[in-house]
C-alpha cells in the first residue's frame, strides 16, 4: 500500500472524482467516520452536481464507519464492501441505499505515482455454441413418462437400489440397470436449500426469480441415498422445510418431457 | 519400450447423427463389448484403470470425464482423462503399465460431433480470443490455408484429391460400421461445393458420432487375457507452435518427429512397416503427410497417387479418416483398422501383414501429431 496515501487525501479527492453527469440531479450527504491514526470525521455533501466537503459529521443521510487502513484498502478496491460488512469491519448507519448508490457518484481513486499507465484492452465476449442433446433410451424413457405424470426409476438387478433419476448403470455394482419401476409421486424431503442468487440461462439470458428452494427428495419406493433432485414451492415458509416432511409434485399443465414438467414439489399439509 | 498388449478392441458404428443415443450410451456399448470379449471385470484383479478420451467443448460440459465414470465402471476406481487426440490414451496406458502402476487398463473414447450446431464452432474455440477468433479461424480454415499452400507448391491438383476421396469411400463402404458412407465418383467430388477453398465438401471427413475402446495389458497379463494380443511396440508424439502462421505450413516438423520417435522406440524403420494408417481429415492431408515422410516428394506426388502408390504401399487400406471418425478419435479408429489387418479380419484385408503404424493429428493445420507402432506375433 502507498505509505504516503492518507485518508484525508482520499476524502478531499471526492471533489475531483465526481461523476458529474450522474450527480447532476442528486442531493444527499455522506458522512465518513474513520477511526485510527489517520482517522477523522467528514461530511461529503452532494448538491445537484456540486461536491462540498466539510469537517465533522454535519447531520449526513448516512454514516460510513471503518478504520483508516480498511478505508484505504476499500478505496483502492482491495477490500470488498460486502465482505467487510459481514466481517463487521464496515458499518453503515442511516440510509444504506445512498451508501450503495454513492459507488457510482465518484470515479475510481487512482494513485498518482507520476507515471502514466497505458490502458490495456479487455475483451468482452459471449461464448456460445448451440447444442442438441440426445437423451437416449434411459433418460428418454424417464422424460417421456413425465408427460404422463409418471416418475420412473430403474432398478439395479444386483443390489436392488432404485435410481431416480435413472441412469444406464448402477455405478456401485457396475451392472446395467434395466428394470423400470414407477415411484412416488409423493416422497419425503431429505434436505432443502434456499438459494439467493441465480445464474442466467446461457442461451436465453433469462434469470429465474430468487430466492428459490432446491431440494433432495426421497420418493416413495426409493431408498436413501437415492434421492431425486428438484425444487420446492418457493412460497413455502422456510421454517417448514424440515427433513422428513412429506412432499408431492405439482405438475405443469403443458408437459414437454422435461424435468421441469414437475413445476416443483409442495408440502403435504396434514 | 516394453511392448504392451492390446487384448480387445471395440467400436460403435460411426454415423453422422446418433440421435438415439447420448454419449454415455455410446461409450457403454463399447465397454460392454470389451468386458464380454475378455471376461474381465472392474475388480483389482480385472481392469485397474480407465483412461477416457473426451473433449469439454464437444461434450458441452466442463471436466467432461466426470459425466462418464458410471458407464466406464470407474466408480470408486481410478479414472484418467485424455483431452488431446485419442491416440494419446494409448501412450498414456503404455506409460502407466510400463511404470508398474497397473497391469490392465481400459481406454474408451467418445464424441458426438453432431451435438454442436457445427464442429467448426467447436474448433473455433481452440483459438485465442484476441488474435485468431476475431479473424475467423477454425481448424477447417487452418486446414484450407495449409491445403492451398500445398497445392501451390506440390505437383497435385483436383483430380488426385478426388481420386483419394473415391478410393477412401469405396474402401470404407465395405465396412458395415459406417452405414452413412456411400461411394462417390471423381466427378461428384470435383463438383461438390467449396467449404473453404480449396477444400470441398467431399474432401472433408464426414461429421461423425461414435465411441471406440481397447483393453491394454502388460505382456504377461495380455497373454493370460487373450490368445493373440496385438502389441504396441512404440509410441510417440510431438507438438508444433500454437500459431500456425509461424510455421511452415507444409513442412510438418511435428509429424516427422512424432513418427521418428515412435519408430525409434519400436526399434524399427518406416520402410519395414507393412501397413500405414494416417488420420487424414481432409483429402489433401494424405499426400501432404506422404511428402513429409518421404513416400514421395512435391514433384512426384501426383504420379504416386495416380499410379496406385497408396495401394502398393498399403496406405490407408481402410479408407483412412475420410470414411469418418470424430475429430478427437481419429487415431483410435485407425488403430481398430490396423488391428483388424494384423488379425486378418479387415474388409480390405491384405495378405499377412505383421506390423502397422498409426498416425493422428490434432490442432490447427496438424499442429500436434502422435503415432503408435503395432505388431503381432508370427
Amino acid at each position: 500500500m502507498d505509505k504516503n496515501l492518507t485518508v484525508k487525501d482520499i476524502i478531499l479527492s471526492f471533489k475531483n472524482r465526481a461523476n458529474e453527469h450522474i450527480i447532476k440531479d442528486v442531493v444527499c450527504s455522506l458522512g465518513y467516520d474513520i477511526s485510527g491514526e489517520m482517522g477523522g470525521k467528514w461530511t461529503v455533501k452532494i448538491d445537484k452536481g456540486k461536491v462540498i466537503i466539510e469537517d465533522g459529521l454535519n447531520d449526513p443521510d448516512v454514516v460510513i464507519s471503518m478504520n483508516d487502513e480498511d478505508f484505504i484498502s476499500f478505496t483502492l478496491g482491495k477490500l470488498d464492501p460486502v465482505n467487510a460488512i459481514s466481517a463487521g469491519r464496515l458499518k453503515i448507519t442511516g440510509d444504506a441505499q445512498i451508501a450503495q448508490q454513492s459507488a457510482k457518484f465518484f470515479k475510481k481513486y487512482q494513485i498518482d505515482n507520476g507515471e502514466e499507465r497505458e490502458e490495456l484492452v479487455r475483451l468482452r465476449k459471449i461464448l456460445s455454441i448451440p447444442q442438441r442433446f440426445s437423451t437416449g433410451e434411459v433418460m428418454g424413457f424417464f422424460l417421456n413418462n413425465l408427460k404422463k405424470k409418471k416418475i420412473m426409476a430403474n432398478k439395479c438387478p444386483k443390489c436392488g437400489r432404485m435410481q431416480c433419476p435413472p441412469r444406464e448403470v448402477c455405478a456401485i455394482c457396475k451392472v446395467e440397470a434395466s428394470e423400470w419401476v414407477e415411484v412416488g409421486p409423493e416422497g419425503r424431503l431429505t434436505v432443502a436449500d434456499i438459494v439467493f442468487y441465480a445464474s442466467p440461462d446461457p442461451l436465453t439470458g433469462e434469470i429465474r426469480k430468487t430466492p428459490y428452494i432446491t431440494a433432495y427428495i426421497l420418493l416413495d419406493g426409493c431408498e436413501d441415498p437415492d434421492t431425486f433432485w428438484h425444487e420446492i414451492d418457493p412460497d413455502t415458509p422456510h421454517e417448514k422445510l424440515k427433513r422428513g416432511v412429506r412432499v408431492r409434485p405439482v405438475w405443469n399443465e403443458k408437459r414437454t418431457g422435461a424435468i421441469t414438467d414437475i413445476k416443483y414439489f409442495e408440502l403435504v399439509e396434514d | 519400450m516394453e511392448k504392451i498388449g492390446i487384448c480387445a478392441f471395440s467400436q460403435t458404428s460411426v454415423e453422422s447423427d446418433k440421435w438415439y443415443q447420448r454419449f454415455q450410451e455410446m461409450a457403454f456399448e463399447v465397454v460392454k463389448d470389451l468386458l464380454e470379449q475378455t471376461s474381465l471385470d472392474f475388480s483389482d484383479s480385472g481392469i485397474e484403470m480407465t483412461i477416457s478420451v473426451s473433449d469439454d467443448v464437444f461434450d458441452a460440459r466442463t471436466i467432461s470425464d466426470n459425466a462418464m465414470t458410471d458407464v466406464l465402471g470407474a466408480h470408486y476406481r481410478c479414472e484418467e482423462k485424455v483431452a488431446q487426440e485419442g491416440l494419446q490414451a494409448i501412450y498414456y496406458a503404455c506409460s502407466v503399465i510400463n511404470s508398474g502402476i497397473a497391469d490392465v487398463v481400459m481406454v474408451v473414447g467418445h464424441c458426438k460431433e453432431s451435438q454442436a450446431k457445427s464442429r467448426n464452432m467447436v474448433t473455433h474455440m481452440a483459438f485465442d480470443p484476441f488474435y485468431a477468433r476475431p479473424v475467423g479461424l477454425d481448424f477447417q480454415i487452418a486446414a484450407a490455408l495449409q491445403a492451398q499452400t500445398f497445392l501451390d507448391r506440390a505437383n497435385i491438383g483436383e483430380d488426385e484429391l478426388a481420386q483419394i476421396v473415391v478410393r477412401a469411400r469405396e474402401r470404407g463402404s465395405k465396412n458395415v460400421l459406417y452405414p452413412n458412407l456411400t461411394p462417390v465418383s471423381v466427378e461428384e467430388v470435383i463438383a461438390s461445393k467449396y467449404l473453404a477453398k480449396p477444400i470441398r465438401e467431399l474432401h472433408a471427413y464426414p461429421v461423425s458420432d461414435g465411441a471406440v475402446g481397447f483393453i491394454l495389458a502388460s505382456e504377461k497379463k495380455a497373454k493370460e487375457i487373450c490368445k493373440d494380443p496385438v502389441w504396441v511396440t512404440g509410441v510417440g508424439c510431438s507438438m508444433d507452435t500454437y500459431f500456425p502462421g509461424n510455421g511452415d505450413l507444409i513442412n510438418l516438423g511435428s509429424l516427422k518427429k512424432a513418427v521418428s520417435r515412435t519408430l525409434d522406440r519400436a526399434n524399427t524403420s518406416l520402410d519395414s512397416i507393412d501397413i500405414y494408417e494416417f488420420s487424414d481429415q481432409y483429402a489433401y492431408q494424405l499426400p501432404l503427410y506422404l511428402t513429409n515422410l518421404g513416400f514421395c516428394n512435391l514433384e512426384d506426388v501426383s504420379s504416386f497417387i495416380k499410379n496406385g502408390g497408396l495401394d502398393e504401399k498399403n496406405i490407408n487400406l481402410s479408407g483412412g479418416m475420410l470414411i469418418g471418425a470424430p475429430l478427437i478419435l481419429g487415431g483410435l479408429f485407425r488403430v481398430v483398422e490396423a488391428i483388424k489387418q494384423l488379425k486378418g479380419i479387415s474388409e480390405n484385408q491384405i495378405q499377412d501383414p505383421k506390423t502397422a503404424i498409426v498416425q493422428s493429428s490434432m490442432g490447427p493445420a496438424a499442429q500436434f501429431n502422435s503415432a503408435v507402432v503395432l505388431s503381432r506375433d508370427n
